[in-house]
C-alpha cells in the first residue's frame, strides 16, 4: 500500500507537469512572430469582411489591433495572412527600434501589399 | 484500515498544498494601496505606446474610442492618425490625415463625425479643415476655415456645431470666433468674445457649457476665464484664474471634464513646464489643485475624455517627445505603485 501512495505521489506530479507544460506551450504556440519585447498574432476576420488583421502584444497587454490596412482611406483588409504577418513585422521592428510606428504608403507598396490606390 | 487512513491523511495535506499554492497566486496579483495626500486624484499609466514622441497633435473623442494624430516629432511634421480604444486599451493606425502634415491644429467631433484643421506646417499658418468618418475611415476636405490661417487655436462643439477662435496667425495673436455649421458645411463668425486675444488657450465642457481660458499673448498669460453657453452662444466672464486662493494660468495646458467638473492640467506655466492638475467647480467657481500628473512634466499634450474617462497622452518636456498615456481618476487617493 506504500508503493500504492508513492505510485499516486509520482502520477500526480506526472499529471501536474503535463498540465503547466501543456499551459506554456499553448501560451507559446499562439503567437506567428515574436521579437525582443513584442508578439504578434495574425488572425482571420469574421463577420461579412474578408481579410485578415494583425495583434501586436507587449506581454501580456495588446498594444495595437490593426483591422484596417494602415494609413489608407477607406475600409480596406489585408487579403492574406502572409501579408497581415509582413506589415506587422514591420511595425515590431520599428517599435524595437524605438521610432514612430506608422506604416506609409510607400511602404505598403514596397512589401508588395494588395491596395486600392 | 490503516492504509485507508494514510490516504485521507496524504490527500488533506494535498489538498491544503494546493490551497496554499492558490492563496499565494492571488496574494501576488494584489497590491498594496497605503499612500496618503491631502490633495485627491490618482494618475495610472495606462498603455506604454512606445517610439512615438509627438507634440502638438490634435485629438477628439467620440465615444469610448479616442482620435490623435498630426503633430511634430521634433524632426518631422505629421499626418498620420490613430485611434485608441479607452475600453479595450489599444491603438489602431487609421486613414492618414488627408491635409498636408502640420502641428498645433485644433479638432472637435461632432455628430459621430470628427472635424480637423488649421495648423502649421514649419513654413506657414494654415487655414484648411477635413472631416473624418469613423464608420468609412475616410478623410474629406471641408469649407476652409474663413478667418486668418492660424496655429495655437481652441476648437469646441456644441450638439449641432463646431467653434473655433483665438490662436497666432504668424504676425498676430487673435481673439476672433467661428462657428461650423455640418450640415450646410459653412462657417459664419460669431461676435460677442469680449476677452483678450490669445494662443495656446485650452477648453472644457461641462454640459452644454464650454468654459476656456489660459493662453498666452506677447508673453503674457492670460489670466481671465470664460464660460460659452452653447444654446444661447453667449460669452460670460467668470472668476480670473489668478486669485489669492489658486493660480491656474499658463499656456499649451490640456482642459478635460470628469462628471460636472473640468480640469486644467500640465502646460507651461511661464516659469517653466509643469505638472499640477486643477480641478474646476462651476457651481462655486472655484478652482482646487489636485494631485500632480504623475508622468513627466508636458506641454502641447493631448487629452481624450468622454465625460467619466480621461486620458492624457503625449506632448514634450523641453527637448524630450512624450509617448505615454495616463488615465486619471479624481477621486482616489494618490498610489504612486501603479
Amino acid at each position: 500500500m506504500k508503493k500504492a501512495l508513492k505510485y499516486l505521489l509520482i502520477f500526480e506530479i506526472i499529471v501536474f507537469g503535463v498540465l503547466v507544460g501543456n499551459y506554456f506551450l499553448e501560451k507559446e504556440t499562439e503567437f506567428d512572430y515574436y521579437s525582443k519585447y513584442y508578439r504578434v498574432k495574425v488572425k482571420e476576420l469574421s463577420d461579412n469582411d474578408n481579410g485578415w488583421y494583425y495583434e501586436i502584444y507587449r506581454g501580456n497587454n495588446l498594444l495595437i489591433k490593426q483591422k484596417n490596412i494602415p494609413g489608407l482611406s477607406g475600409n480596406q483588409y489585408f487579403k492574406s495572412n502572409f501579408q497581415a504577418k509582413k506589415i506587422a513585422v514591420l511595425v515590431v521592428n520599428k517599435l524595437e527600434r524605438n521610432i514612430l510606428p506608422n506604416v506609409t504608403r510607400e511602404e505598403l507598396d514596397s512589401c508588395n501589399i494588395d491596395f486600392k490606390k | 484500515m490503516k492504509t485507508s487512513n494514510r490516504l485521507r491523511t496524504y490527500l488533506i495535506t494535498d489538498v491544503k498544498i494546493y490551497l496554499g499554492l492558490v492563496i499565494v497566486f492571488f496574494g501576488l496579483s494584489c497590491s498594496s494601496d497605503d499612500d496618503d495626500d491631502d490633495r485627491l486624484g490618482n494618475w495610472v499609466d495606462s498603455s506604454v505606446f512606445d517610439g512615438t514622441p509627438r507634440s502638438s497633435a490634435v485629438a477628439f473623442t467620440i465615444g469610448s474610442k479616442g482620435y490623435m494624430g498630426t503633430g511634430f516629432d521634433g524632426d518631422d511634421y505629421l499626418k498620420d492618425f490613430w485611434m485608441y480604444d479607452l475600453d479595450g486599451n489599444f491603438w489602431s493606425q487609421l486613414a492618414d490625415f488627408s491635409g498636408s502634415a502640420r502641428s498645433a491644429g485644433v479638432a472637435f467631433a461632432n455628430d459621430g463625425n470628427g472635424y480637423a484643421g488649421l495648423g502649421f506646417d514649419g513654413d506657414n499658418e494654415l487655414g484648411d479643415f477635413y472631416k473624418y468618418n469613423p464608420a468609412t475611415n475616410v478623410w474629406d476636405s471641408i469649407t476652409p476655415f474663413p478667418g486668418t490661417p492660424r496655429r495655437g487655436a481652441v476648437a469646441f462643439n456644441s450638439e449641432t456645431s463646431g467653434y473655433v477662435g483665438t490662436g497666432f496667425d504668424g504676425d498676430n495673436d487673435k481673439k476672433d470666433f467661428w462657428k461650423y455649421s455640418p450640415q450646410t458645411d459653412s462657417w459664419q463668425e460669431l461676435v460677442g468674445f469680449g476677452g483678450n486675444k490669445r494662443r495656446e488657450a485650452t477648453t472644457f465642457t461641462i454640459g452644454d457649457k464650454v468654459y476656456m481660458g489660459t493662453g498666452v499673448s506677447n508673453g503674457l498669460d492670460q489670466d481671465d476665464l470664460w464660460v460659452f453657453d452653447t444654446n444661447t452662444e453667449v460669452w460670460s466672464a467668470l472668476t480670473d484664474l489668478d486669485t489669492d486662493d489658486y493660480d491656474v494660468t499658463r499656456s499649451n495646458a490640456i482642459g478635460f471634464t470628469i462628471g460636472d467638473r473640468g480640469y486644467i492640467a500640465c502646460g507651461d506655466s511661464g516659469g517653466g513646464v509643469t505638472t499640477t492638475v486643477w480641478e474646476y467647480n462651476p457651481s462655486t467657481d472655484f478652482w482646487e489643485e489636485k494631485t500632480s500628473f504623475e508622468g513627466a512634466t508636458r506641454q502641447d499634450a493631448i487629452t481624450f475624455y468622454n465625460g467619466t474617462r480621461a486620458f492624457v497622452a503625449l506632448g514634450r518636456s523641453g527637448n524630450l517627445y512624450l509617448d505615454d498615456n495616463w488615465e486619471f481618476f479624481p477621486f482616489e487617493e494618490e498610489d504612486e505603485d501603479d
